[in-house]
């Protein structure tokens, strides 16, 4: 073997370790020399190395006695300990399991007990009660029932006699206990001086009820008492008798052509009823007046206006006959036709007046004012009976209104009239008069609430609805005229 | 503004096919509720109230209470007023009140 040999030898040796050393985790680096490999070889690790834990246990996670190596390298004992079912314990409804490892299946009984039957028991004052005494324990699934019957009474009728009944007491009613009742058990038919189950009678022997009814031909009549009714229609006679099936309070109504009229009347003896032609007249006119009233010419009362110049009177008969009503110094007059109405308004305004409230015409500066139209005058002159108001010059168009201090209220008027007279220059159209919502006499035309357009003397009229004030009501004059009066109906 | 009457003479805002058209300003810028509360009764012509009183036209009167007629068209303008700020707040236009 030549030098060169050997030398090769001993380079792939030393070479080998080197790499030996590298394999077995040691550190080694080139030139591979010999003098180095004692260095390299101290640099290889003692032992084997372990993985790193993503979860290490601990000794609470091993059973008692048992030993492992830990995410450290260290020895460590577990410390559960094992259990079996002789460690169980039981109290009542409760079982007790201490912790630890157990290696089968454990069980514990518990103590156990009969399900307790009630009792029921019913008091003098029917309240029922059910008892029953539970020992303590298990009580397996099951149904105890106990019963206690009462004594019952069934459905029964009792007809009053002349002896008390009674029902005992102490009973449970499985029916429905009737006390007969009765409808003659009624005054009206029971002798007077007699009462019969707290009704004192009112029967004078030897009568029965009867109604004659005085109405207008054709009406029909409906008499009820509350529990029987009887009917009957007006002959050409005028009168309908009815005989009743018992004294009492009777509700009579008389229908014609749709308008109805009632009267209760208390049935003591034949009684007339006259339902012909009852009306209420409401009386408008001049405050504080007193109207005087005459049905066909014959004096039938007063009626006294209040301070709002109302009132009202209710008249009977009225039929076929001429009311009249008269004032200081007007009057009204209406005939009252078949199938009338029951409630008439009837206006006794004196002529020529302004009314407001009933309140005549005071003065202009304590109640009325006159605004005229900026561009021309207007006189206003109270005379004994009307207010008379003229421009002073041919007006082509403009307005003159006439205020009043506070809104009026007009909910009792339906009507606004106006009396024109005194030479009106002009027929044309083009007059209007009505009420308006406010004084503004940049807007007059836009705040008319209604409006009326005249072109004659005479008395034009205008209807509206309202139920609240208005401050002004206005006449706009194309032409001069004068007016004589201004109403309200 | 043209308005339609019937036979009754209560006005109405659109016509029904049975009405007459009639012109008049007196319902301008006035809302429907408060057009149909009235009565027109044209001149020349005459209608007769349910107590037998006689009004001859030109005659322009309200037959539903006032009041009522009155806050609807309140309530009307109101609304409008309140379609005009919102059309100029949109405009970038800001109204006071």
């Amino acid at each position: 073997m030549s030098v060169q040999t050997e030398i090769n030898r001993i380079i792939a040796a030393v070479s080998a370790a080197h790499e030996k050393v590298s394999e077995k985790g040691g550190t080694t680096a080139r030139p591979y020399l010999v003098e180095n490999l004692e260095g390299a070889i101290d640099t290889i690790p003692i032992g084997v190395q372990l993985p790193t834990l993503a979860n290490p246990g601990k000794a609470s996670d091993a059973l008692s006695g048992k030993e492992f190596i830990d995410g450290s390298g260290n020895k460590v004992t577990g410390t559960i300990a094992t259990k079996a079912a002789s460690n169980l314990t039981a109290s009542g409804a409760t079982v007790t399991v201490p912790a630890g490892y157990y290696a089968s299946q454990a069980a514990k009984s518990v103590a156990t007990a009969t399900q307790a039957t009630p009792s029921i028991s019913v008091s003098s004052a029917g309240l029922i009660t059910a008892s029953a005494t539970q020992s303590a324990g298990y009580v397996t699934a099951g149904t105890k029932s106990a019963t206690n019957q009462l004594t019952t009474q069934g459905a029964q009728t009792i007809t009053p006699g002349t002896a008390d009944k009674t029902i005992a007491s102490g009973r449970y009613l499985t029916g429905t206990q009737t006390i007969k009742g009765d409808l003659n058990l009624v005054a009206g038919n029971i002798k007077s001086g007699v009462s019969i189950f707290g009704v004192a009678g009112s029967m004078k022997p030897g009568e029965s009820p009867r109604l004659i009814i005085t109405a207008q031909n054709g009406s029909s009549i409906t008499a009820t008492n509350g529990t029987e009714t009887v009917t009957g229609v007006v002959g050409s006679s005028g009168t309908l008798t009815l005989d009743l099936p018992a004294f009492g309070t009777w509700t009579v109504t008389a229908t014609l052509s749709g308008t109805t009229t009632s009267k209760t009347i208390d049935v003591i003896y034949e009684f007339p009823a006259d339902l012909s032609g009852s009306i209420t007249f409401t009386v408008n006119g001049g405050h504080g007046e007193t109207i005087r009233v005459y049905k066909d010419g014959v004096s039938a009362g007063t009626v006294a206006l209040n301070a709002e110049g109302t009132g009202s009177i209710h008249l009977t008969g009225c039929s076929g006959k001429t009311i009249r009503f008269v004032g200081a110094t007007s009057g009204y007059e209406r005939s009252i036709s078949a199938g009338s109405e029951n409630q008439i308004s009837v206006n006794v305004f004196p002529d020529g007046a302004i009314y407001w409230y009933g309140r005549e015409f005071v003065d202009k500066t304590g109640g009325w004012v006159a605004k005229p139209n900026e561009s021309y005058t207007a006189t206003l002159t109270k005379q004994q009976n009307y207010m008379v108001m003229q421009s002073t010059a041919s007006i082509s168009s403009g307005l003159v209104g006439i205020g009043i201090a506070n809104a009026m209220n007009l909910s009792k008027y339906k009507t606004m009239k106006i009396k024109v007279g005194n030479n009106p220059a002009s027929t044309s159209t083009q007059n209007k008069f009505g009420i308006t919502s406010k004084y503004d006499t940049s807007n007059w035309p836009n705040l008319w609430v209604a409006s009326k357009t005249f072109g004659a003397a005479g008395e034009h009229s205008l209807s509206f609805s309202a139920s609240t004030g208005f401050p002004l009501f206005q006449i706009w004059p194309t032409s001069t005229f004068s007016i004589n009066s201004v109403v309200f109906e | 503004m043209n308005i339609y009457i019937d036979s009754d003479f209560k006005c109405h805002a659109s016509n029904d096919g049975m009405m007459r058209e009639v012109q008049t300003d007196f319902f301008d810028g006035k809302c429907q509720t408060f057009i149909e509360g009235y009565r027109f009764v044209p001149a020349g012509e005459s209608w007769t109230r349910e107590d037998g009183e006689v009004f001859t036209g030109e005659m322009v009167a309200p037959w539903k209470p006032y009041e009522e007629l009155d806050a609807a068209q309140r309530e009307y303008e109101h609304g409008q007023l309140a379609d005009m700020k919102a059309a100029l707040e949109l405009l970038g236009v800001t109204v006071d009140g």
